[in-house]
């Protein structure tokens, strides 16, 4: 076992295998990637629209294995040039992971305890994607030309907390807020430096004209006194009394010390360039994105209950063998080509005719564990009592990482969900062990801890939460792959069938994790097979 | 002494002094030291105070002349009408609300001086040309928001995505945009870079202990910012991509930081934003006017009179008598109180007749007038969303007269375009801009903002645009009143004591927050729990 860092800075102890996989996803080499571009499959995926498609879809007949974001996206773009579609979906609902809990939604994981959400009315949880950064063109495309409503959705408030236990010194234990520790780490850093330059410190390593710039860039931020270059209390950082008016003009709240504040390992890293300060969501959950999908497609396409128990494919066509999940009824599908849309290590386990190669490269990704959990509070105490609009509170405590404060409802007087904890690798599939009651009771210790007094008190006992990894149809949050066998495993798997295509994030490269992913890999997939049509 | 010319030399700012400048900067200044100091002084009153300050005095038979239907004046009217007080408000204007205004279709802007400017936006759209944001520590704003059922929506304060520009970098930057998240990453990644190596050349020692230096350089590595073997700053994820990375074997590429060297040569953008100033604020959904008209329709009928001009405010030992004319009709009158008391900014109420002692018309003289100058520009494409991925948030300039563009968060995804902030100044700057012909202010904005959006900023400008200089804007003759630091301490206690029968308010007594909406609600709160106590005194 090792421990790796995420970009929530949490701890997660893993095996060495799924470190390896994992930081195929967290980290990911440029170079790696760079030396990959001349790759003829590659797509540009900056594109913004869907690939033209050239082929004639008229009397051909294409059969998709999941109705989730990329299976939906391939039967609405590919029904317009006339193909033929059918969906073949194992669940009662589509959407595939884009999901969100409301009143009467019911999560089931296997073996697990079955869960009726009874949040009050018009309250959601979205239990798998949850975030648009501005960067995904492809998703926005559709929830642009869907009617698909976004508000933002806040990421980071620097009015959240941080919280890290066992830690040396002051700060142990106790919630601070973000922005004083992010000032302060800055404040800190851009004094020792200043004043390492000013003794002559870097002369080496810079000249003295960009010495000079350097300290006058310094002295700017806001965050240094001028004069002497200290950090000390100040206006960025705010005040700890606000001012008011008349003669009350507050008071600036205290810096923490280097010393503390260099010992807080919450909060250190930079978000990516994807996970700005402010996101999108779609208004009333995310699903609604995966129901406007459903609207446009032509009537009947999907058929729902229909889990798929054997893949067969020969030089011209594909048959594929369901059963209905509520009546025990076994059909057959036949068509020219499938599309499956099924996530890896799910699709591995489904009877198929799939050459040796293939099977051996599908079987390479791992389905990430992920793990979350929602909680109802009758009141937004976050908003009224600790002035937190959105963003998330971090912590190192063990399998917690984070508490989000929900985008939707702002300042209403509503009850409100709270994302109580998200979380995946080893730490993921740790918590999913536990009962539902227990993980409820996990998340509230960890919330009490942030929000003492408050937590425990305003939660109204309904809660939802979901291991993704446990869910039969999914057996991930995501899959996971190492650089080494993306490389050499892709191509395979992009390649195909004769008649079988692969989608679905599984073969997106960083945007696994995403909406992005499965929209991408569907454009990407349906090129393809435009290509293969076209040719005859 | 600088003296600066308005368009028609009619001296509305008078001569503005070097000192007066650094007063209105003393709105963004203020010492920390010298406040803190400041904050025992008895007239003070707790700010983060959430809701009114409860009133001990009964109202009934009591007449309290309130003058401005701004927020301060229409707060004093709600909570005074609620203990009972006959309140009367005279409002100079056709329609309450002060300064807190949206020009949408038909709005009608006309400055001292001025062409008179007609809205004529499409698609329901609108500017805020005065106040525009609320933080979340403005509890006294949300406090009415929320009792007054005003919806909220965030209001994009701060994107990454947004540029900065700047012209008089020397360098390879000089006039070329870049975008935010680069800049900052960039001098992020540098600074913390050059500090390991400060920290390994033991030039820290003198500043913290070993174990303060290893600590350090742990949280330097976990920035994500550095290579964690070399620790030199290298591209990567925070910087984010050039080419975006996408399905099958497209694994994209990082964007490559720029020369540090260069970059220094680039001071826009340096200063970190104040605490009350942070990247996600809120707005009043349709316009930040829905605060002013939900005031309004919370006052008893009315309350206000419109189009009431006041000439003259008098006092006896045991009433306030206030002279006005209609500016419709031309009609003059007279009218007496119990007490009055004016919201008028003071640059305004110095100019009206009055019987103050010397001690209190020094005093309203002290603050100075703020220059403030906004401009909104309509588009008929969201090109900044569409093809820049620019949701809300500023991008920064040092173009002359073109501080900031701000991308709007109202109709976010919209495809009916939409109405950015062109340019928002205050101090010279303001008065420079204002000073120029609407066509000329129109051209200003557009000049400047196809230098950061090239080939799309003119291209896509329908032709509609309103501007405001609050300084040339007769009912207040400037955005807000600054006061320095020594005015504040010598001469806003001279204010906040008041006349026998006339008590000032406004956000001109509330120093630090005098140019916000909770600065209004804050001084009027100040000044209700002042006249309770004198009302309950006898």
């Amino acid at each position: 076992m090792t421990i790796i860092k995420t970009h929530q800075d949490q701890d997660i102890k893993v095996s060495k295998r799924q470190l390896l996989k994992s930081i195929g996803m967290v980290g990911g080499s440029a170079a790696v990637f760079t030396a990959m571009q001349g790759w003829d499959l590659a797509s540009a995926s900056t594109s913004k629209a869907p690939p033209k498609l050239s082929s004639d879809g008229k009397g051909k007949k294409l059969v998709i294995l999941g109705a989730g974001l990329s299976g939906m996206i391939i039967a609405l773009e590919m029904s317009k040039k006339g193909y033929d579609v059918e969906i073949l979906e194992a669940e009662n609902l589509v959407g595939g992971r884009c999901k969100s809990a409301r009143k009467g939604s019911v999560i089931q994981e296997e073996n697990g305890e079955k869960q009726v959400c009874n949040f009050k009315e018009g309250q959601y949880f979205n239990y798998g994607p949850w975030r648009i950064p501005a960067q995904h063109l492809p998703t926005l495309h559709y929830c642009h030309t869907l009617g698909v409503k976004l508000e933002p959705l806040i990421n980071k408030s620097p009015m959240a907390y941080y919280y890290a236990e066992n830690i040396d010194g002051a700060l142990n234990g106790v919630p601070v807020r973000q922005g004083d520790v992010d000032y302060d780490r800055e404040g800190h850093v851009e004094e020792l430096l200043a004043k390492a330059i000013n003794k002559g410190s870097l002369d080496d390593v810079i000249n003295q004209e960009d010495k000079e710039r350097l300290i006058e860039h310094l002295a700017n931020t806001g965050l240094l006194s001028r004069k002497d270059l200290n950090y000390r209390p100040n206006q960025i950082r705010g005040f700890s009394n606000y001012p008011g008016a008349g003669m009350d003009f507050g008071k600036y709240s205290d810096i923490y010390s280097l010393t503390e504040i260099f010992n807080m390992p919450v909060g250190r890293r930079n978000e990516n360039e994807d996970h700005p300060v402010v996101m999108f969501q779609p208004v009333g959950g995310m699903d609604q994105i995966a129901m406007a999908l459903y609207k446009n497609l032509p009537n009947g396409v999907v058929k729902l209950n229909s889990e798929v128990t054997e893949i067969t494919h020969t030089d011209d066509g594909v048959k594929i063998d369901y059963k209905n999940t509520e009546t025990g009824e076994l059909s057959t599908a036949t068509g020219d080509y499938c599309i499956s849309s099924i996530q890896f290590p799910v699709v591995t386990k489904i009877k198929n005719n799939f050459n040796k190669d293939l099977l051996n490269s599908l079987k390479s990704p791992a389905g990430t564990p992920a793990f979350k959990q929602g909680l109802q509070m009758k009141r937004r105490f976050w908003e009224q009592d600790d002035m937190i609009y959105g963003g998330a509170s971090l912590t190192n405590i063990p399998g917690h990482s984070l508490t989000a404060y929900p985008s939707s409802d702002l300042h209403s007087n509503k009850p409100g969900v709270l994302l109580g904890s998200y979380i995946w690798g080893g730490e993921a599939a740790k918590l999913s062990n536990l009962s539902i009651k227990d993980r409820t009771q996990f998340a509230l210790n960890a919330g009490e801890k942030i929000h003492p007094g408050n937590f425990k008190e305003n939660f109204n006992g309904e809660a939802m939460s979901i291991a993704w990894h446990r869910h039969k149809y999914h057996l991930g949050g995501w899959v996971t792959w190492t650089n080494r066998k993306r490389s050499r495993q892709m191509p395979t798997i992009l390649k195909g069938e004769k008649r079988v295509l692969f989608t679905g994030n599984n073969i997106s490269t960083v945007h696994s994790g995403w909406m992005v992913g499965a929209i991408e890999a569907a454009w990407h997939t349906m090129a393809e097979l435009d290509k293969r049509v076209g040719q005859g | 002494m600088g003296h600066i010319m308005t368009d028609n030399n009619d001296n509305i700012l008078g001569s503005l002094t070097k000192r007066d400048f650094l007063q209105s900067l003393g709105i963004m200044g203020g010492s920390a030291a010298m406040l803190a100091a400041m904050g025992a002084f008895d007239k003070s009153i707790a700010s983060d105070q959430k809701e009114p300050p409860k009133m001990m005095s009964e109202g009934s038979g009591k007449k309290i002349i309130v003058l401005g239907a701004g927020l301060a004046g229409m707060v004093m009217g709600i909570e005074l009408s609620k203990k009972g007080y006959d309140v009367e408000i005279l409002e100079a204007r056709s329609f309450a609300g002060g300064r807190c205004q949206s020009a949408r279709k038909g709005t009608v802007i006309h400055e001292i001086g001025g062409e008179k400017q007609v809205c004529d936006f499409d698609n329901n759209q609108y500017v805020n040309h005065g106040p525009w944001r609320i933080a979340q520590e403005h509890h006294s704003t949300l406090h009415y928001c929320h009792t007054l059922n005003v919806e909220l929506q965030p209001m994009i304060n701060e994107s990454a995505q947004t540029f900065i520009y700047s012209e008089k970098a020397e360098g390879p930057f000089k006039g070329k945009r870049i975008r935010h998240r680069h800049a900052d990453v960039d001098r992020h990644g540098n600074i913390y870079e050059l500090l390991t190596k400060c920290a390994s050349d033991g030039s820290l020692d003198d500043k913290m202990t070993p174990e303060d230096r290893d600590n350090l350089l742990e949280h330097l590595r976990n920035t994500g910012l550095l290579n964690r073997k070399e620790l030199n700053y290298v591209a990567g994820r925070a910087r984010g991509y050039d080419s975006y990375p996408g399905a099958g074997m497209n694994f994209g590429t990082y964007s490559d930081p720029y020369n540090f060297s260069d970059l220094l040569k680039v001071s826009v953008g340096a200063r970190w934003d104040t605490a009350d100033h942070p990247a996600v604020m809120f707005q009043a959904v349709g316009g930040m006017d829905r605060i002013a008209k939900a005031m309004y329709e919370a006052l008893p009928r009315d309350m206000i009179k419109f189009n009431k001009d006041v000439t003259k405010i008098e006092q006896t030992d045991n009433a306030a008598q206030v002279s006005y004319f209609d500016t419709e009709s031309g009609k003059e009158e007279v009218i007496s109180a119990d007490y009055c008391v004016s919201t008028i900014p003071f640059g305004v109420l110095n100019q009206i007749e009055n019987d103050f002692t010397a001690e209190v018309i020094d005093a309203i003289k002290s603050p100075r007038s703020a220059p403030a100058y906004k401009i909104g520009l309509q588009f008929d494409r969201r090109f900044w969303e569409k093809d820049e991925m620019i949701y809300g948030g500023v991008t920064q300039t040092d173009i002359p007269g073109n501080r900031i563009i701000s991308y709007p968060s109202n109709d976010l995804h919209s495809p009916n375009g939409g109405v950015l902030l062109g340019d928002y100044e205050f101090g010279a700057n303001a008065v420079a801009n204002s000073n120029l012909s609407n066509a000329d202010r129109i051209e200003l904005a557009l000049a400047s903002g196809e230098k950061v959006h090239p080939s799309l900023y003119r291209k896509h400008f329908n032709g509609k645009a309103m501007s405001m200089a609050w300084h040339k804007e007769k009912y207040s003759l400037g955005g807000w009143v600054g006061w320095s630091a020594r005015g504040r301490r010598n001469k806003l206690p001279i204010l906040l004591k008041g006349e026998r029968r006339v008590l000032f308010s406004g956000n001109g007594i509330t120093p630090i927050l005098d140019g916000w909406m909770a600065g209004a609600i804050e001084g009027a709160w100040l000044t209700l729990a002042d006249l309770d106590k004198r009302i309950a005194q006898g």
